[in-house]
């Protein structure tokens, strides 16, 4: 029976040892995380500002992020009354200033309705070569919409050749046939060494 | 007047990686093995070409990070023990494959070149400026920089003093290393928004490079297409790429560098062979890693790989530079029957492509420059941009189209659900450093010391390739680390500023450990 047992637990670290020297051998190329930040050092969540910042992704598509301080919110308060923050719905009102520069009461805009856990969003646009700008507002019922943020302002870019010609210098149908086949961003770009540790 | 022109444009980057506290830093192996794979046999190249006195043209980007690492004296002696670690393992190879001669020509090859590599780094004292330096100054060579950090300059220049900051930065950097300014200027990741133009020209700088849509969609429409530069409304030259060699050369399925004679890039000796031999070569905890010694070919397209054979990857780097001669040649001949100038054709490539990933291309290359040398009729000529613009001087005026040359041609690789959250910090952060900036316009002793060492850490927190890690998914978590770290270490020391209440020894202990440009000014952060 002892010889049994010693028998058993001989086998069972022999397959240990085994295990492990294979383990050893066969180490994954797992990588190490060369700079640790402690999650005691974080950077803030907010920095106690009243803005919204616009950005450019492509011709179709914004970025938009944004924060509030309470004081805004107390603001709201003593504008509309207590609760005045809990009973609207918060909103981005997206501005084309394309057709009216600065002009935003003749500019058309659309909505977003967002939550308030969000603090940034993609906007869908679809129009190359404009101009936006969007206000962070709430909708105040038996009132309307309140701006309590404005963006910066932002052009979205072409996705195609212009139709606008230099009468000096009329384009070369020869130049441009030559470039047709070839598609755009070939995403060809840089930090290839990086790429090659993956 | 030959046909036409080809401008060769190799852009060479990596982010600042010095690691003070490891002297077997992941990131800085990345430099490493740029420095034995790229940089080295660059230098070689022209060297080679030069004594033979081929007629070439050049034009290298090299950006401020990668030539403040060249020039620091700490990652000049990792990359020596590096070097010396890999000469001792080619050495021992040698030795295990003398009985195996398919392995053992490969292994020796490799022995040959780290020799050639060691021999070169001591002749210039471990300083590669010393070495680009002098390749600049034989007149075939021409050295352009980049921006300060790499920062991705469309989407961090919400404020105009931040592009204004990463520009003057990288031209004062380049002056002070190579001794003179530089011509042009390679925009991150070929990322424009129009208006930072404007910033170039201020700091005297003739040119710039844009992926083709961002010339093709130019507004009003160019006359060439992208065979030949529009000046901005700056007045500066924006080059096109053009798309024809980018794809061939580039291009997963029909790019030369997947030819089934060279390097298989995936198949790595510090994978393959026995622990206990490799583990003195591969990372001290005993992860495996990359060596740079690799014995096999491309082969097809499965796991099977067969040895690699180095005389038929130079025949096929000799015949492929060829393949490339024709097609631009043809180009060339089709496009100057119908223009009224020589076109232009402009092939920017990343350097570390080549030898790096392409482990041929420097050859490819340097039997490029032999065979156009070599012909009778001389069917193209090659060029830097600022030969062209001397030739050239009169061009269209357009303003091209915001654009990058990231996947899709705009901002998304640098912007998406991975990376979308960094900006709200380093905007905030920039608004800072420029406040204090203009608060403090003439600051000395440790106070200066603190804004200067401030202006440090934003700027490398700008470093477009954490955005660029976080997207493709492999070692995120330093990418985030990178970037928090400097951002937490900014708001330490601003915040510090403000109370006037700075720690000498803290002061140190960050310019230690972040001793980019040591030339730096934070009144480059100024308003004007």
């Amino acid at each position: 029976m002892v010889t049994a047992v010693s028998v058993l637990i001989l086998a069972f670290l022999a397959g240990m040892f085994l295990w492990y020297w294979r383990r050893r051998v066969n180490r994954p190329a797992a990588k190490p995380l060369p700079v640790a930040v402690p999650p005691s050092r974080d950077l803030p969540a907010k920095y106690g500002k009243d803005e919204i910042v616009l950005m450019v992704k492509d011709p179709y598509w914004l970025y938009a992020y944004w924060e509030l301080s309470e004081a805004k919110k107390e603001e709201l308060y003593r504008r509309f009354g207590p609760g005045a923050w809990e009973n609207s719905r918060p909103m981005l009102r997206v501005y084309d200033l394309t057709d009216h520069p600065y002009d935003f009461l003749r500019a058309p805009f659309f909505e977003i309705a967002i939550t308030d856990m969000a603090d940034n969003w993609y906007i869908h646009t679809g129009k190359p070569c404009s101009t936006f700008c969007i206000d962070l507002g709430r909708l105040i019922p038996n009132y309307g919409f309140v701006t309590l943020a404005r963006s910066n302002i932002v052009t979205t870019p072409a996705d195609k050749p212009s139709s606008v010609i230099d009468p000096l210098w009329p384009p070369v149908e020869a130049c441009w046939q030559a470039v047709e086949r070839y598609g755009k961003g070939r995403g060809f770009s840089s930090s290839s060494m990086i790429k090659s540790q993956s | 007047m030959p046909r036409g022109y080809v401008a060769l444009v190799l852009h060479a980057h990596l982010p600042y990686v010095r690691d003070r506290e490891d002297d077997f830093s992941l990131a800085e192996k990345w430099y490493h093995e740029a420095v034995t794979e790229t940089y080295i046999p660059l230098i070689y190249i022209c060297q080679r070409l030069n004594r033979d006195q081929v007629p070439y043209k050049i034009t290298i980007s090299l950006s401020p990070p990668l030539t403040a690492m060249m020039a620091d004296t700490l990652v000049q002696e990792h990359y020596r023990h590096y070097l010396e670690r890999l000469r001792e393992l080619a050495a021992r190879e040698v030795w295990r494959t003398r009985n195996d001669p398919r392995f053992h020509v490969v292994a020796r090859m490799y022995q040959d070149l780290f020799e050639k590599t060691y021999g070169t780094y001591l002749v210039y004292g471990g300083n590669l400026i010393n070495a680009f330096r002098d390749l600049q100054d034989s007149g075939n060579v021409e050295l352009i920089t980049c921006a300060a950090t790499h920062g991705y300059l469309p989407l961090i220049g919400l404020q105009r003093e931040v592009v204004r900051a990463q520009i003057e930065v990288a031209v004062n950097n380049h002056r002070r290393l190579f001794g003179r300014p530089p011509a042009g200027l390679w925009l991150p990741e070929c990322a424009y928004n129009p208006g930072d133009d404007a910033i170039l020209r201020d700091y005297g700088l003739k040119y710039f490079f844009l992926d083709a849509h961002g010339l093709l969609y130019a507004r009003p429409r160019p006359r060439y297409s992208i065979f030949a530069p529009v000046y901005t409304p700056a007045g500066v030259a924006a080059f096109g790429r053009d798309l024809e060699s980018s794809k061939q050369v580039w291009s997963a399925q029909e790019g030369y560098p997947g030819d089934c004679d060279y390097r298989e890039f995936y198949r790595d000796i510090g994978y393959d062979l026995d622990f206990d031999y490799i583990k003195p070569y591969i990372h001290p905890s005993g992860l495996r890693l990359d060596t740079g010694m690799k014995y096999y070919r491309i082969t097809g397209k499965s796991n099977y790989k067969e040895p690699y054979v180095p005389e038929w990857a130079s025949f096929k780097a000799h015949t492929h530079a060829g393949n490339f001669l024709f097609n631009r040649e043809h180009q060339i001949n089709y496009l100057a029957d119908y223009m009224d100038r020589p076109p232009i054709i402009v092939c920017p490539y990343d350097a570390e492509l080549f030898g790096h990933w392409w482990f041929e291309g420097p050859q490819w290359l340097e039997s490029l420059f032999r065979q156009v040398a070599g012909l009778a009729h001389r069917p193209f000529s090659f060029i830097t941009p600022s030969e062209y613009l001397e030739r050239f001087p009169v061009n269209q005026p357009a303003t091209p189209c915001m654009s990058s040359w990231g996947n899709n041609g705009y901002n998304d690789v640098w912007l998406e659900g991975s990376n979308d959250w960094i900006y709200r910090h380093l905007h905030h952060a920039a608004a800072e450093m420029i406040r204090l900036a203009n608060q403090h316009p003439t600051a000395e002793g440790l106070l200066l010391r603190a804004l200067n060492q401030a202006a440090r850490e934003l700027l490398v927190a700008q470093s477009s390739d954490w955005a660029f890690i976080m997207k493709t998914g492999t070692m995120v978590d330093y990418a985030v680390g990178r970037t928090k770290k400097h951002l937490l270490n900014f708001w330490v020391l601003t915040r510090s500023i403000e109370k006037s209440d700075l720690d000498p020894e803290k002061v140190q202990d960050l310019e230690e450990d972040n001793n980019i440009f040591p030339d730096i000014n934070y009144r480059v952060f100024a308003s004007r």
